[in-house]
């Protein structure tokens, strides 16, 4: 199984589903995923051109087209958004589809009248991992290698660029110049990938493997080496089984990205579907509990003992368990915890209304500030400078 | 036009129009790119169709095509919730998913058929292909996509029509639709089931991201040359039409995919009207600012004029070109560049006299016009000078740059404010307002 070809494929794939998730990152935070869509389509008219000049199947030459044409792309982007009445999101879907079928179109053209490109540009538009020479991954690894060092070397700036540009461009950073160096390593990264996983798709493997990263961290550096790895991993067994079942690469290797970010968005820590829902669900518990005990503090006159009417008793059983109060036949009494917690939560109503009653117009959310301490700690700290200002 | 052409443009422009109509109001809403999602995101549900009937039908091709292009609206949605998901990133997300679904499925299942459904037909369409399947209604035959475009057509008509207000109110202003309780969640999926239904029959027409041309960038034309909805829907209508008609022969005289040139029309279309659309158009604003820089350098020369009319004594002072061109002072070089036209404009409107021996000198006109602006500039100056505590000789290049935009409303505004009577820091005369003489 370890021929020469597919340890080729094996590593240019791998560099390719890296190199695009360590860019991809940039551009999801930066919110240009669909930018990166119309800058991958727009490098089929690229090809296309590259043929017709060229003359022959030259990769380097066409290779140089596309980079040209969906860089072009990019310009026009952004030249008909602050020019025109036209919005960003119409404009991104103008470029797309004018460009790809510009490149539809020109392909035919070629297929229909020129020697060298009987077959067109098929294969680029879904790719192919299996045709991968020598050269084109030596081509990738100089492109990972460059945008590797460039992320290195400008670490600082390009986290700058992506959390805070207008902070930088206020404080006279080159701000236009990074973005552009930024928009140049995009498209030289999509344009190496698109003979593997084709224009159609090639912008999947930038916002997939990024976005699946970001569910998992909030740490910039591990967030591009994770990303950079699930990019690997995808392009590594989507060209493995693409090879061995005969399967349109780019979809195999996009799909299994998507597999990747569907498990992540339902069980990662923290962020995931799962982990939230979960704590929705203590969240209300604990709610639930909480004004129990408010509401039983309140009933028996500000006392630890009273009488537990019956409707109420699953839930007192529930907070027994929690250790807040004890169940003694038809009556109850509140632990030392439940006591202070009780108290607690009084003083924090207290507070909401007397915040209340100062600003009439403001929203305060009951659930949260029952439950959430540090949203009650930033209103009772809030309240207090109120009051101080109100006794001035 | 042979028979078959006039179908095939027909099909072409009814579907177009369908696209046009609903992507005004996806434009209108900022959902361009939802657009292209469902479009991308029908064909797994095309795919599954095809497998479980093995025929290429439309019917059950359209329930398939419908159920994904909900998913993708409902899943972008719930995704685009999310607190760790950029929105943008959500759409992208989704729909590439289920795009490479689709491509590996019509892969899987067309395998060793020869069925008209491969993968390139996903992204080209082949609009020829219409005319080997027809129906006869009505003794005509015809493809057999026509009435069912016709009936998606009708269909958006009727939406649109029966919608109308709340699809306007909804568009430009959802915050205020969702206070007066529209059921703007109708509204927000009747358009996303219009849009898959369309999405379906364009996809045989002219393939699955082609349609983005036809739903986008009519809409986005229109948008730039209108200002009221119905006028909108009509120009984007139009528009789609005529570059179904431009795309068609284009493509029979380059021998090339008809879909590929419809977009690449359109594409024209929208960059035409944003080169020459009056008023907001390039060309147009670019003449705006040459006829206000032109205004600028007239305005100097006027000014300049005046200046040395006050300083001789002598309200007919001569003075030669190069000693005008000199004292004018033109800051740029279109200015300079601008100077001779602006010569011959107040030569032309009597603002200016040129003598035989070609020295020029100001006529009444041109010296009423140059005292309120003298005006405008020496009020300016006592204002910031009153108001400000601005050194006496900073106030000057202010004025400059002010004393065109200061209209007689404005000078009466800050006559009355200062203080000063009759004199600007400097100790020049603040001469009075002086009305130009009716012609």
């Amino acid at each position: 199984m370890w021929t020469y070809n597919t340890i080729l494929i094996l590593v240019g794939t791998a560099l390719i589903g890296a190199c695009s998730g360590l860019i991809g990152t940039f551009a999801v935070l930066r919110q240009r995923s669909l930018t990166a869509d119309a800058l991958a389509h727009a490098t089929l008219p690229g090809l296309c051109l590259a043929l017709v000049i060229s003359g022959h199947r030259s990769q380097s030459v066409m290779m140089i087209g596309a980079t040209i044409v969906s860089l072009f792309a990019v310009w026009v982007m952004s030249w008909l958004t602050r020019h025109t009445r036209t919005k960003p999101d119409a404009v991104i879907g103008i470029v797309l589809s004018v460009f790809f079928g510009a490149g539809v179109a020109l392909n035919r053209m070629i297929q229909s009248s020129s020697a060298v490109g009987k077959a067109g540009l098929s294969s680029f538009l879904f790719g192919k991992a299996s045709g991968m020479l020598f050269e084109d991954v030596v081509v990738i690894a100089s492109v990972s290698v460059v945008c590797l060092g460039l992320v290195l070397l400008l670490y600082k700036e390009l986290m700058g660029l992506t959390f805070q540009s207008e902070y930088l461009q206020s404080q006279g950073w080159p701000v236009q110049w990074l973005d552009y160096l930024m928009m140049g390593l995009l498209a030289v990264t999509v344009v190496v990938s698109l003979p593997i996983v084709g224009v159609v798709l090639s912008s999947a493997l930038i916002i997939i493997p990024a976005t699946t990263a970001n569910l998992w961290t909030n740490r910039f550096s591990i967030l591009l080496l994770l990303s950079s790895t699930l990019g690997a991993i995808s392009g590594i067994s989507g060209s493995i089984i693409s090879a061995s079942s005969e399967t349109p690469t780019g979809a195999v290797i996009i799909l299994i990205a998507g597999g990747m970010f569907l498990v992540s968005f339902i069980f990662a820590p923290e962020k995931g579907l799962l982990t939230s829902w979960l704590r929705g669900t203590r969240q209300s518990e604990e709610w639930k509990q909480r004004q129990l005990l408010l509401d039983l503090w309140t009933d028996w006159g500000q006392r630890d003992q009273g009488l537990l009417e019956y409707d109420r008793r699953s839930l007192a059983a529930r907070a027994q368990r929690s250790g807040l109060l004890t169940l003694e036949g038809d009556m109850a009494r509140l632990t030392t915890t439940g006591h202070h917690l009780a108290n607690e939560m009084q003083h924090r109503v207290d507070v909401a209304k007397k915040l209340l009653d100062l600003q009439p117009m403001r929203e305060i959310d009951f659930f949260e500030l029952m439950t959430n301490d540090l949203y009650a700690k930033t209103l009772a700290k809030e309240a207090e400078l109120l009051f101080q200002e109100g006794v001035a | 036009m042979s028979e078959s052409d006039f179908w095939l443009i027909l099909a072409a422009s009814l579907c177009n129009i369908t696209c046009a109509i609903l992507g005004c109001f996806l434009v209108l809403r900022r959902m361009s790119m939802i657009g292209d999602a469902i479009t991308h995101a029908v064909l797994p549900g095309l795919a599954i169709a095809f497998f479980v009937t093995k025929t290429i039908d439309a019917g059950p091709m359209f329930v398939g095509a419908l159920s994904f292009g909900v998913l993708t609206t409902v899943m972008t949605q719930y995704l685009g919730q999310s607190r760790y998901i950029q929105a943008d990133a959500a759409l992208g997300v989704v729909f590439t998913i289920l795009f490479a679904l689709g491509v590996l499925l019509i892969d899987l299942v067309t395998r060793g058929g020869s069925v008209h459904l491969d993968v390139n037909c996903v992204l080209e369409g082949e609009l020829v292909y219409i005319l080997f399947d027809t129906v006869t209604i009505a003794g005509v035959t015809m493809p057999s996509v026509i009435p069912w475009i016709g009936l998606i057509l009708a269909l958006t008509l009727l939406f649109v029509g029966v919608f109308w207000k709340e699809l306007k109110i909804s568009s430009f202003d959802p915050a205020y639709a969702q206070a007066q309780g529209f059921s703007v969640n109708i509204i927000h999926y009747g358009l996303m089931l219009l849009v898959a239904s369309v999405a379906v029959a364009a996809f045989r027409l002219v393939g699955s991201i082609l349609v983005v041309a036809m739903l986008i960038v009519p809409a986005a034309t229109a948008q730039l040359v209108s200002s009221r909805m119905l006028t909108m829907l009509i120009v984007a209508s139009t528009v789609g039409v005529a570059s179904c008609i431009g795309g068609y022969y284009s493509a029979v005289a380059l021998d090339t995919y008809v879909s590929g040139m419809i977009s690449v029309c359109s594409g024209l279309l929208y960059l035409s009207v944003v080169i020459f659309a009056p008023g907001s158009g390039v060309l147009a604003r670019l003449w705006q600012k040459w006829a206000f820089q032109l205004q600028i350098v007239e305005d100097d020369v006027l000014l300049t004029c005046y200046r040395i009319d006050e300083r001789t004594g002598d309200p007919q002072t001569r003075i030669s070109d190069s000693q005008l061109r000199e004292l004018v002072n033109l800051k740029t070089s279109s200015q300079q560049f601008l100077y001779p036209w602006a010569i011959r404009w107040l030569l032309r409107n009597d603002f200016l006299f040129r003598h035989e021996d070609g020295v020029y000198s100001m006529t009444d006109a041109g010296r009423a016009r140059g005292q309120n602006l003298i005006r405008a500039h020496r009020l300016w100056e006592t204002y910031l000078d009153e108001e400000f505590a601005l050194p006496r000789d900073h106030v000057h290049e202010a004025a400059e740059r002010v004393e065109h935009y200061l209209n007689p409303p404005l000078q009466t505004d800050l006559a009355e404010s200062i203080r000063s009577t009759g004199l600007d820091p400097q100790g020049k005369a603040i001469p009075p307002e002086a009305k130009p003489r009716e012609n």
